[in-house]
Formats: structure tokens, C-alpha cells, sequence
């Protein structure tokens, strides 16, 4: 499994005086679903469009599928497929006109623009101009003509931007069967919730700084039982009480001493931090959310 | 109109009086805008420079798409006037080799500015910015052909090229298709280094 496919090296990007990316060390291995999360501005789509070789690091280095992307960037591409942020069509060509665009670009078999239709469910729309399309389909488009080339890697900015609960889903859905046919992906979000769904592997980046690189599962074993302290005073107010222990003797005993001094307690919960939680807590933000 | 003189040709000189100063050079600066513009709404750019190709292929691409259209905007002129001209009933054996010449040398002329404008249509990132440039630059044209600028003025050559000799303030067509061919080059390596080393588009 320590096959690595995408490598960088203290990657930093700046822009004048302002760092957007600074020092980043990726690791994607093959198989893996990355989740690249971050809040908006805290320099995800920079760090993709350096891997894209789309702008120039200021300082570090890129390597995928073991070659150096300075050096090799036409043969890297050719096995990646690509979608960044909302992907503009040929708005009177039709979905399959617009992939034939690009097959022939890149000079592809001509039977892969219905396969990548099928794969994203388009096929029955595929001749309807792109410019009826609604997001969701146009999105689809988008990640179909990623898929166009069959890339080992495919990179995937915000692909579910703007997309109504439902588009998510469909989207979330077709990339997690995209590693049984053979691809590693990274997908980029600021949406914590989307990345637990579908991601293996999670990379969190903060003001351009990786703040977290580890499995999915090791992002859930932060997530102890444990409730939160918020100032008992406010939450008297509330009627609420918040403790951070829960022992069962601890429970009990300050349930009797609550009783005992004549307050009615009439519901012990435990609350479990959500996700949602350690990722403000490791970020620091909450605005952008 | 001198006796002896051709009907055609001289009625040729009056389309190039409109098309050389005036039409061709805006029209170039329509068209270059407009292979540009799909790109720069919603981040095209992105998406064709992230795909496995030269980005100087893609620069070419463009630029010979907006010779395509030049060159069908030119075949339609060219039909347009013989057959209007039928109608009106020019006298004169139709010089049909002549009149082809004018309009592959007017097309020929055109390069030098539509890869300057190209140029300009990729950094400007909107559609009013390069045309105001084509406009602004072209008005003067006329005026600047008079000049020895004239024929090292991407926005007068096609003109130049397009007018029949007498027509023409030119004294040297070898020294005016030697500088145009020089600007196509200057302009070529401008363009072509201009957009490989771009940073951000």
C-alpha cells in the first residue's frame, strides 16, 4: 500500500507579501480518496492549480507518479484528468459535443465519450446543449471529461460548489466507486461533512498551512466522549448544564448532589463532539463555515 | 477613372478604401476577442491549459482558428463583390486572378495583427478592453500609412496589401513584405513567450 502517487515537497506559493501556501507536504496514495479540506481562502485551489502546473511554486517541489512535474509536466497530465472549480462549457454544443471537444484534444478512443456518459448518467441528456443543462449536470460533465482519458489520478476542485443536497449526493456517490476502477482522487471541499463521506484519506489546510495529514479514521478517533465546558453560568439561563466528565460516579454523584440541593434534574445526556467541531477547533474558523 | 483603366479593379480600390483602414482590422480585433472570451468566462484558461498539451500549441490553435475566420470572412467578400458586381453590370473582363491576389494578400498582411491582438486578448481577460485597443489604434491607420510607420503598423498593413498598386503609397513591395514577415516574427516570440511564462490566467 506505500505506493505513493502524488509527493510534495515544502510546497509554498506567495503572492507579494501574502503566503497562500506555505510549506506543504502532501502525500496521495494510490487507491485512496483524499480529502483536501480547508475553509474558502486558506489556499486549496492554489495548491491544486500548482499541481496542475497552472502557476509556478515560489518555493518546493511537486512529484507524481514519481516524476518531477517541472520536468515532465506534458507526461504527468496525460494521466491525470482534471476539474477545477465550475468547468465552462461550449454552451451550443451539446454534452457530447463538448467531450468530443475534448477527446479529440486529447486523442482519445472514440468509444470513451459514452462510456464516461454512462458513468456520470448523462447519456440521456447527452445530446442536449450544454447550456440547458443545470448544475448538477454541468458539474457531471465536468468530472465525465476528467474521466475522458481514464487518468490513474483525478483531481477534483470543489466538485459539489453550488450543488442542491441531492446533486451532492450523486456526485459523493460517483466518486467513491471511481478507486475500484483503478483511480486515486483527491477531492477538495471546505465542507467537513462531505469529505467524511466519501474520503479514506483527509489532509486539512489552514492560512496555507497543513494543520492535519491521516486517515479518515484516525480524524474520528479525536472525536472522544466528551462534553463541552461553556460557562455554567450561561447555561444556567438555558436550563442547560454542560459538564466535561461522565464517569458513571461522577454522573451520579453530582445528579444527587444537584437533586439533594434542590435542583430537578429531569435529563442526563451525553454529547459527543461532532466532527464539525474538532475541524473548528484544529482551523481556528468558523466565519467561512 | 482613366481610360484603359479595369472597371473591377477599380471599383476593387473602392472595397479596399472601406475593408483595408476600417472593417478588417476591427473585424481582426472582433474575432481574436472573441476565441478568447470563452476562456476567460468561468475559467476555461484553467481547464485547456491543465489538459496534456503544449502551451504553445494552444497558443497556435488559437491563432489559427482566427485565421480560419479571417480567411472565410475574406471568401465572402470576395464573393459578395463579383456577384454584386454582375448585377450592377461592370463592364470589363472580370481579373479574377488579381482580385484573388489583393484578398490573400490582405489576409496574408492581417497575421502581424492578429497575433498582436491576440496577445492583447489574452491578458485583458474581458471582451471591451482588446476591442478598444482595435478601434482606438485602427482610426489613425489611414492617417499612419502615409508614414514610413506605416508599413511596420500591424493596423495598416492589411490595408496596404490589400490596394491595388497605383493605389498605394507603397515603393517597395519587397521591402513591405519583408517588414511585414519581420513583425509576424517579432510578434510570434512576443506572443508565444508572453503566454508560456504567463503566471496566473
Amino acid at each position: 500500500m506505500n505506493d505513493q502517487i502524488l509527493m510534495t515537497n515544502d510546497l509554498t506559493k506567495k503572492y507579494k507579501k501574502h503566503t497562500s501556501v506555505d510549506g506543504l507536504n502532501l502525500r496521495i496514495e494510490r487507491g485512496q480518496i483524499y480529502g483536501f479540506l480547508g475553509p474558502n481562502g486558506a489556499g486549496k485551489t492554489t495548491t491544486i492549480r500548482m499541481l496542475l502546473g497552472l502557476i509556478k511554486p515560489t518555493k518546493g517541489n511537486i512529484e507524481i507518479f514519481g516524476q518531477s512535474l517541472k520536468k515532465n509536466r506534458l507526461q504527468i497530465l496525460q494521466q491525470i484528468g482534471s476539474l477545477v472549480e465550475s468547468p465552462t462549457y461550449y454552451g451550443n454544443l451539446t454534452g457530447r459535443e463538448n467531450l468530443e471537444a475534448v477527446r479529440r484534444l486529447r486523442d482519445l478512443p472514440e468509444k470513451r465519450v459514452n462510456e464516461v456518459l454512462e458513468m456520470v448518467r448523462l447519456s440521456k441528456v447527452a445530446n442536449r446543449l450544454t447550456k440547458e443543462y443545470s448544475l448538477g449536470m454541468k458539474q457531471r460533465l465536468g468530472i465525465a471529461a476528467a474521466m475522458l482519458s481514464n487518468p490513474d489520478l483525478l483531481i477534483l476542485d470543489e466538485p459539489t460548489n453550488g450543488l442542491d443536497p441531492s446533486g451532492i449526493q450523486e456526485i459523493r456517490e460517483l466518486i467513491k466507486e471511481l478507486p475500484e476502477a483503478g483511480m486515486s482522487v483527491l477531492v477538495s471541499s471546505h465542507l467537513l461533512s462531505e469529505i467524511d463521506q466519501m474520503a479514506t484519506q483527509v489532509g486539512i489546510i489552514n492560512n496555507g498551512k497543513m494543520i492535519f495529514q491521516d486517515s479518515i479514521e484516525r480524524l474520528r478517533q479525536k472525536q472522544k466522549p466528551l462534553l463541552k465546558e461553556q460557562g455554567i453560568k450561561a447555561d444556567l439561563q438555558n436550563d442547560f448544564l454542560w459538564l466535561s466528565q461522565t464517569e458513571p460516579a461522577f454522573v451520579s454523584d453530582m445528579n444527587a448532589s444537584l437533586v439533594h440541593s434542590g435542583v430537578s434534574v429531569y435529563r442526563l445526556e451525553e454529547v459527543k463532539r461532532t466532527l464539525e467541531d474538532i475541524f473548528l477547533e484544529l482551523t481556528g474558523t468558523e466565519g467561512s463555515l | 477613372m482613366q481610360p484603359g483603366d479595369n472597371e473591377w479593379i477599380e471599383a476593387w480600390t473602392q472595397v479596399a478604401l472601406f475593408m483595408g483602414p476600417f472593417v478588417l482590422p476591427i473585424l481582426v480585433g472582433v474575432l481574436t476577442a472573441l476565441v478568447c472570451r470563452n476562456e476567460h468566462v468561468g475559467g476555461g484558461w484553467k481547464q485547456l491549459l491543465a489538459l496534456p498539451i503544449k502551451y504553445s500549441d494552444i497558443f497556435l490553435g488559437k491563432f489559427l482558428t482566427v485565421v480560419k475566420m479571417v480567411v472565410i470572412s475574406m471568401v465572402i467578400l470576395l464573393i459578395l463583390f463579383i456577384g454584386f458586381g454582375y448585377v450592377k453590370g461592370i463592364e470589363g473582363s472580370l481579373p479574377l486572378f488579381t482580385i484573388f491576389g489583393f484578398v490573400l494578400r490582405g489576409i496574408f498582411a492581417c497575421l502581424p495583427l492578429i497575433l498582436l491582438q491576440l496577445t492583447i486578448s489574452i491578458r485583458a481577460k474581458t471582451f471591451g478592453i482588446p476591442l478598444a485597443v482595435s478601434i482606438v489604434f485602427t482610426l489613425p491607420a489611414i492617417i499612419i500609412a502615409s508614414t514610413p510607420l506605416g508599413q511596420i503598423y500591424p493596423w495598416t498593413q492589411p490595408m496596404l496589401a490589400m490596394s491595388p498598386e497605383d493605389e498605394s503609397p507603397i515603393q517597395s513591395y519587397w521591402l513591405f513584405y519583408s517588414l511585414v514577415i519581420g513583425t509576424f516574427v517579432v510578434l510570434l516570440i512576443y506572443g508565444l513567450r508572453n503566454f508560456v511564462k504567463r503566471d496566473t490566467i
